[in-house]
């Protein structure tokens, strides 16, 4: 008996600093740190829209080095200290004003666009180099014609889902242009907004300076595509 | 110490050598059993251990004559899979009794299988079949997503289709990656998904899709799953990132779904109008042959999509894929 306690005074101590030293390191980051600085130094890719009302336009970062050193965790640190230090640090009133209006506007219409419809999970904004974190290669032909930002969500409705992508490009020109770009050509013209045509489980149209692509995943989601367009519009 | 005293002391349970002998024995079982918990665990915090490193070749050696590229055709999915990797000589002459495997599929965006964003799920299951047939001890699925990697891989079908068939599905956002020197023209080094580098076998599992802005997805472009990061850095001069990429992975083999093809506003699609049911998958271990043969389902030649010029002036393989020994099977 004195012996398994003795075992187990000794053994107490040695696991419990075992563990505490293992859990301290499995506690970092799921990224490594190259990967961390890697993304920092290209800017951040997407706000979910209860931090973007509060934080300044990340983009601003995007004059840091876009490669970092192979192995330099000093550098991944440096550079994630000045990612977070440019997200804290006021922006200029020149900058701060116009940038958040228009990101308020974009976020405002998806605040309950149809009774029955939720977010589910958050919106996100993509600026023009987070685009590629959302759309991968076809962010050029958007960043082509002037792109500014996407809000992009999620939703539900009832037991279907479908996702709801709206491009800030600027102006109606632009948002034409990349309609043009991107229609079907076996597509059907729908009367929503400035110009619209629906497929099979997808709705785009173009109201404005945005673009918006409905996407469904199932037949409940489809049907109720042109009865949101027309929801957006009435926002747009 | 008097006479007196020793009559005094209490009498002694253990002799000095016994108790330092006990501390030392008991020390050892302590710091053992420390170091095989740490052990035990390796396998789950691996991932998130960042180590430079370089990839191994995961190729096997083929014999002479052996099949080069196959392409089976016909309505089962699943079949196309076995009938292609048959006339490559069968899984077994790629996969090993006892081997990990890890399979990479394209798993980039949220979106069901008839939108053809993704890898088929069917194909992706058949190849986890043939593995675990061939005797593989484990069979991991995994991709660095686009969109949200669990609303990827369970809208994609991909996770359940997988596990169903006996693989472990390891989401990007719950692993680490290793660093590893790229040494390419573009890209000098990367973070990669960990099983990759830790499998005994690597199965690229690329679909065939339009790509905005490099022409085609196929087998080399697939790479880009395959790494951290955000991916505005891949794309600023895209054919020479994916060759450097692709440089770095020698997969045991690769099979290039298309059952479903994304013709227009890839790489994500969305709408059904924009996808081409084709029932073909082809496999094969030269990645640029298997490319160029991709484009010419997409109504392209090689020569129009960038990287498959540039890997085979790298020396990837062979854009001419005609002269290899090429085998299709119909349906």
């Amino acid at each position: 008996m004195r012996i398994v306690l003795l075992i187990a005074l000794i053994l107490f101590p040695v696991i419990l600093i075992g563990w505490i030293v293992w859990h301290g390191q499995t506690q970092r980051p799921v990224e490594p740190a190259t990967l961390a600085a890697s993304r920092s130094a290209t800017a951040p890719a997407a706000q979910p829209a209860s931090q973007a009302s509060n934080a300044p336009v990340l983009a601003t970062t995007a004059s840091a080095p876009a490669t970092t050193p192979a192995s330099a965790p000093a550098a991944a640190v440096q550079a994630l200290a000045q990612t977070a230090a440019a997200a804290v640090s006021k922006p200029t009133a020149d900058q701060k004003k116009p940038v958040l209006d228009e990101d308020g506007k974009l976020r405002a219409l998806f605040r309950l666009p149809l009774v029955g419809v939720k977010i589910d999970g958050q919106v996100k904004l993509y600026d023009q180099q987070g685009l590629f974190d959302y759309i991968d290669g076809a962010a050029p032909i958007f960043i082509e014609r002037n792109f500014r930002k996407l809000a992009a969500a999620d939703l539900l409705v009832g037991a279907g889902s479908l996702t709801c992508d709206i491009y800030d490009m600027r102006s109606a020109d632009n948002a034409a242009s990349i309609y043009t770009k991107e229609k079907s050509p076996t597509a059907t013209a729908v009367a929503i907004g400035d110009q619209a045509h629906q497929g099979s489980m997808s709705l785009v149209f173009r109201r404005d300076r945005y673009y918006v692509k409905l996407t469904a995943f199932d037949k409940t989601a489809e049907a109720l595509l042109p009865e949101l367009a027309r929801a957006l519009v009435g926002r747009m | 110490m008097s006479k007196h005293d020793e009559q005094a002391a209490p009498p002694r349970l253990y002799t000095r050598r016994q108790v330092i002998g006990r501390i030392a024995a008991t020390s050892a079982t302590a710091l053992a059993t420390v170091g095989l918990a740490g052990v035990l665990h390796e396998d789950k915090i691996s991932g998130r251990r960042s180590k430079q490193r370089a990839i191994r070749d995961h190729r096997v050696s083929r014999p002479a004559g052996a099949v080069a590229l196959a392409v089976a055709r016909g309505a089962d999915a699943a079949s196309n899979v076995r009938r292609a990797i048959a006339a490559l000589g069968g899984i077994e002459s790629f996969v090993k009794r006892g081997e990990s495997v890890v399979i990479k599929p394209n798993v980039g965006w949220n979106r069901l299988p008839e939108q053809a964003a993704n890898s088929n799920p069917e194909v992706v299951a058949e190849v986890v079949r043939l593995c675990i047939g061939a005797g593989a001890s484990k069979v991991w699925v995994t991709d660095f997503s686009v969109n949200d990697p669990e609303r990827c891989f369970a809208r994609s079908g991909i996770a359940d289709a997988a596990r169903a068939a006996g693989a472990r599905v390891v989401l990007p956002d719950k692993v680490g990656f290793r660093e590893v020197a790229a040494g390419g023209e573009i890209l000098q080094a990367v973070d990669v998904l960990w099983p990759l580098c830790d499998a005994d076998r690597v199965i690229n599992l690329p679909c065939v899709k339009q790509h905005g802005l490099s022409g085609a997805t196929l087998s080399l472009k697939n790479w880009y799953g395959a790494i951290g990061g955000h991916r505005v850095r891949l794309h600023q001069d895209i054919h020479r990132s994916i060759v450097d990429l692709a440089a770095l992975f020698k997969p045991t083999l690769t099979v290039l779904d298309a059952t479903r093809m994304l013709v227009a506003n890839g790489p994500s699609g969305g709408s059904l109008d924009d996808v081409k049911r084709l029932d073909t998958v082809a496999a094969g271990i030269d990645e640029v042959a298997l490319d160029a043969f991709g484009c010419t389902l997409l109504g392209l030649t090689p020569g129009d999509v960038g990287f498959v010029v540039e890997g085979a002036r790298r020396g990837l393989g062979r854009a001419d894929y005609k002269t290899l020994k090429f085998e299709e099977i119909a349906g």
